[in-house]
């Protein structure tokens, strides 16, 4: 957005010593705009709240938007938890998904950010790009294969039990209340016994 | 913060931008020699605030600004002083075809005890008349702003006893907990980031959310923002989409000191024509002063 440099105008709607009053009175500023250049250029960016995905604390964090691209992640001041501040980890958000190039001292995308679901075969030293339909079908498939093969009905006093323990389930520390729920929810379906949580950062 | 720590810090701030740029130096000191006046007069007033603590607390409770609910008496021989002073600052530094009528206007005028109480019931609809300001052919944006600076310290020493034995903290509007007035800018403080509305009738500092509009209570974040000048990044205009208002900010942190409301507004005047001229308009309370003629002043006829 481009505005052209004007002297001051009109400008109203003030209760103290507005543009108007002052050209009235005779002491406006002039050539107001900063110096620099015959146009200003107008940079709009929106601010949206999140939840540092880190660690269980939950501390809100504000995103600042610019041209459909994240360029700073700051403490949200009004979320209840942290007031503002973020821990070192937290104030390092942003790098999650941007960087700091140093040669163009400008915020790049993170090349390091995994993005697409990357396979490692048994036995093999190289990754190979997945599909999203190719992973869940996968995991699904292996989950339901060691279950089967490891379910126990009963144990050795003929005690109904209906378990596996070759499988465990280790949840998230920046997941909610109900994502928790339906984790646990579906790991007892399977009859997971070993369900733990790794909020202990 | 005592009178003389705000008449200092006032000094430090005019003379920064006075020495930055020549431009604005006539209205900076025009600001500036108004409010020493109204800082050094309002130290002498009777006090004004004659509610309890418990009663003040009660009626931002109920989420009233106490003006709407207490009256400040204004003595008809203080409200006299003021004027005279006032005025002879604005004609020192006005053309003598804006000051002249409020000369005539000074003469003429016969004052009365005042009752003062919020925003809109001192601007309202009839100040240009019952002050006899139509009569002496002063210009209504002139004379709204000689009011509101003859009025000022009276709001300024009510408010400053306030804040001194109130905590503000649970107001959650975006009026003045004091006078009922709009905000005329933010500051993002820089300890935490969190917004605080400043109230340039009575000087009020308050804390709002960041992410919530303070004119109309929208909180929908698609339909809010700001935007800056890349190389003015110490200052934002904050704006709405649903009510179509902006709110400048300062960004203490990217200033690298406390900013001073009433000076930082005076030197960004340039982001109010950006603003104005992107389709948004100042959500300022005082709309007596958004009229450039007399006919088009709410309840004047």
């Amino acid at each position: 957005m481009e505005v052209s440099r004007r002297t001051f105008l009109k400008i109203s709607g003030a209760a103290g010593l507005t543009g108007v009053l002052l050209t009235k009175l005779g002491c406006a500023p002039r050539g107001e705009a900063p110096a620099g250049g015959e146009a200003l250029r107008i940079q709009y960016a929106q601010e949206i709240s999140t939840i540092c995905p880190y660690c269980s604390v939950g501390c809100g964090a504000l995103c600042q938007i610019q041209d459909g691209e994240v360029v700073s992640i700051v403490g949200d001041p009004d979320h209840p938890i942290n007031e503002g501040s973020l821990c070192s980890k937290g104030s390092s958000l942003l790098n999650l998904r941007m960087i700091y190039d140093p040669k163009t001292k400008k915020l790049t995308l993170n090349p390091n950010r995994v993005t697409k679901v990357l396979y490692r075969a048994p036995g093999s030293n190289k990754w190979e790009v997945k599909s999203w339909d190719w992973a869940l079908t996968n995991i699904a498939q292996r989950v339901k294969q060691a279950r089967d093969a490891t379910f126990e009905a009963t144990d050795a006093q003929g005690v109904t039990v209906n378990r596996t323990s070759a499988i465990a389930h280790l949840g998230s520390a920046a997941i909610d209340n109900e994502e928790n729920y339906l984790m646990v929810k579906l790991q007892r379906a399977l009859g997971v016994i070993n369900i733990d949580h790794h909020a202990r950062l | 913060m005592t009178g003389e720590d705000f008449k200092s810090w006032l000094k430090v701030e005019v003379a920064h931008y006075c020495c930055d740029e020549e431009a604005r130096t006539e209205s900076l000191k025009l600001y500036e020699t108004l409010v020493m006046f109204q800082e050094n007069y309002r130290q002498k007033l009777p006090r004004q605030v004659n509610l309890s603590a418990e009663v003040i607390l009660e009626i931002l409770r109920e989420g009233k600004p106490l003006l709407a609910v207490d009256v400040i008496a204004i003595p008809a021989e203080h409200l006299a002083v003021i004027a005279r002073e006032v005025v002879q600052i604005v004609a020192s530094r006005g053309k003598p075809e804006a000051t002249l009528p409020l000369k005539q206007w000074l003469k003429e005028v016969a004052w009365q005890n005042e009752q003062g109480r919020n925003v809109d019931m001192v601007f309202g609809a009839a100040f240009y008349e019952s002050w006899g300001m139509r009569a002496a052919a002063v210009d209504p944006e002139v004379g709204a702003f000689v009011v509101y600076n003859i009025l000022a310290p009276f709001y300024i020493q009510y408010a400053q006893e306030v804040t001194a034995c109130v905590d503000l903290s649970g107001w959650k509007q975006g009026k003045c907990p004091v006078c009922g007035a709009n905000p005329f800018l933010a500051i993002l403080r820089s300890e935490d980031g969190a917004r605080l509305l400043a109230c340039s009738f009575c000087r009020t500092e308050w804390s709002f959310p960041r992410l919530v509009c303070p004119f109309c209570g929208n909180n929908n974040q698609r339909s809010l923002g700001f935007f800056y000048l890349p190389e003015k990044e110490a200052y934002r205009v904050y704006i709405c989409q649903e009510c179509k208002h902006y709110l400048k900010t300062v960004v203490a942190q990217n200033l690298g000191r406390r900013p001073l409301p009433g000076v930082e507004n005076l030197v960004t005047l340039f982001l109010d024509e950006i603003a104005q001229g992107e389709g948004y308009s100042s959500g300022e309370s005082f709309y007596p002063l958004s009229a450039g003629n007399p006919e088009t002043l709410p309840g004047i006829t």
